[in-house]
C-alpha cells in the first residue's frame, strides 16, 4: 500500500480524501493535490482514514488555508484524537477560514 | 548498637557513579540494564528486580544485606544480627555452588544457600528456619512493591537521514510499543516523527544518519534521537522562536530535553504510561 493516497471528491463538491500517513516524505503529494483545488466555496479534507499527520503535514494545510484568503472555509473532517490535539496546539483551530469537524 | 543512617539505593548509586566519574549510560552498561531503567533507579521511580541485586551490591561494594537495607526491605535490627550477612551473595570467599548454580532467581538462590549451610553444619537448623522466614518475607514484600509494569525493552537503530527516516522511526516504535495504550502510542509516534524530522532537516549531511533509541521501562516510554551535528542542539518550541515540531514535544511529552554526548546531539522525550491493567481516569 502507498504511504499516502489522495482522492479528489466528485464535483461539484470540492475536497480531498487523504488515506494513509502524511509526513515529510508524502507532503509534496498533498501540496500538488492542493494546486488542483481552486475557486470559491467550501473545501473539505476528509481525514477519517489519515492514520498519521505531523508538523510537516500541518504546515502544508495551514499554508493552504492561508492561500485561500477568504474564498471559502477549509473544513478538516474527522481528524484522529491525536491529530485534533496537534491542530489545537498548532493554532489551526483558531485560524480564520478553518473549521474542524 | 549505634548505627549509621540508612542511605537510600538511589543515593548510593549516585555516590558510586561520582566516585567512578561515569555517566548514567556508562553505569547502565556496567550493570547490564537499559539506560532508562538506570535513570529511574536514581530518580527512585523504579526499583531493580531481585535478579539484579547481587550485581548491584557488588558494583556498589556493599553486601546484599546492606542493599536490602537501603531498599527498606530488611530492618536495621535484622541487618545488624549479621545472620544474613553470613549468607550474603557475591562477597569474596562466598562463591557458593548454590549461589553460582543454576537457580537464576534470587530467592531460589537464597533458599539453596540456607539449605546448604544447614546441611554442612555452618548454621543451626533454627537459624536456617529464621533465615528462611526472612527470605520469604522479603520475597512477599518485594512482589507487593512491583505490582505491574510494561515489559522492559530497548531498541537501537541507525537510520539514513532521508525523508523516509520519520516513517522508519515510527515503524520501529509501533513494533516496540505494540502493547502500550493507543493514546500514548499515537502521541509517541507524533513526537518521535518530529524529532527525527528535525534531525533530517537540521543534521549534518555527512555522516547523514539519525540514531534512534526507544526504551520502555516499567511505566515510562523514552525515545532518543541523535545526529552528529557539529553544533550543539538548540531545540526550541514556537513560543521561543522554534518550530512546531518541538512545540508538540514540549506540550505533549511528560519530560523532554536535549544535550550533547560524545560529539553527538541527542534530543529525547519521555511519556509516562498508565500501568498495565490500570483503569483510565
Amino acid at each position: 500500500m502507498e504511504p499516502l493516497t489522495i482522492t479528489p471528491f466528485v464535483p461539484p463538491q470540492q475536497g480531498l480524501r487523504l488515506i494513509g500517513e502524511l509526513d515529510m516524505a508524502t507532503v509534496t503529494q498533498l501540496e500538488t493535490a492542493f494546486e488542483s483545488v481552486s475557486g470559491d466555496g467550501p473545501v473539505t479534507l476528509d481525514l477519517a482514514q489519515l492514520t498519521f499527520i505531523d508538523s510537516s503535514g500541518l504546515h502544508a494545510i495551514m499554508d493552504f488555508a492561508r492561500s485561500r484568503n477568504g474564498s471559502g472555509p477549509l473544513i478538516l473532517a474527522s481528524p484522529s484524537a491525536t491529530a485534533k490535539r496537534a491542530m489545537e496546539i498548532a493554532g489551526l483551530e483558531g485560524q480564520s477560514g478553518v473549521e474542524i469537524s | 548498637m549505634a548505627s549509621a543512617p540508612v542511605v537510600s539505593l538511589a543515593e548510593r548509586l549516585k555516590q558510586r557513579r561520582d566516585e567512578l566519574g561515569i555517566s548514567q549510560s556508562q553505569a547502565a552498561r556496567e550493570l547490564d540494564v537499559a539506560r532508562t531503567a538506570y535513570r529511574l533507579w536514581e530518580m527512585e521511580a523504579a526499583k531493580p528486580a531481585p535478579d539484579r541485586w547481587r550485581l548491584i551490591a557488588s558494583w556498589l561494594g556493599v553486601s546484599v544485606t546492606t542493599m536490602l537495607l537501603a531498599e527498606d526491605l530488611v530492618s536495621e535490627d535484622e541487618a545488624a544480627v549479621g545472620e544474613i550477612v553470613a549468607f550474603d551473595f557475591g562477597l569474596p570467599g562466598r562463591t557458593s555452588t548454590a549461589a553460582a548454580g543454576e537457580a537464576k532467581d534470587f530467592f531460589a538462590q537464597a533458599r539453596n544457600l540456607i539449605a546448604e549451610g544447614a546441611e554442612s553444619g555452618d548454621i543451626t537448623s533454627e537459624h536456617a528456619q529464621d533465615l528462611t522466614f526472612l527470605v520469604e518475607r522479603i520475597e512477599k514484600e518485594r512482589s507487593k512493591m512491583q505490582t505491574s509494569a510494561w515489559e522492559a525493552t530497548e531498541l537501537r537503530k541507525t537510520l539514513p537521514a532521508t525523508k523516509h527516516a520519520p516513517k522508519a522511526a515510527r515503524d520501529a516504535l509501533s513494533f516496540v510499543g505494540a502493547d502500550i495504550p493507543e493514546e500514548q502510542l499515537q502521541t509517541a509516534l507524533l513526537l518521535a516523527s518530529e524529532l527525527v524530522t528535525n534531525s533530517v532537516v537540521h543534521g549534518p549531511s555527512d555522516p547523514s544518519t539519525v540514531g534512534l533509541v526507544i526504551g520502555v521501562e516499567r511505566n515510562v516510554l523514552r525515545v532518543e534521537v541523535s545526529d552528529g551535528s557539529p553544533h550543539a542542539p538548540t531545540p526550541k518550541p514556537q513560543s521561543e522562536g522554534g518550530g512546531l515540531g518541538l512545540t508538540f514535544v514540549a506540550e505533549m511529552a511528560s519530560r523532554w530535553g536535549s544535550g550533547r554526548d560524545a560529539g553527538v546531539n541527542v534530543t529525547w522525550f519521555e511519556l509516562d504510561l498508565p500501568l498495565p491493567g490500570a483503569t483510565p481516569d
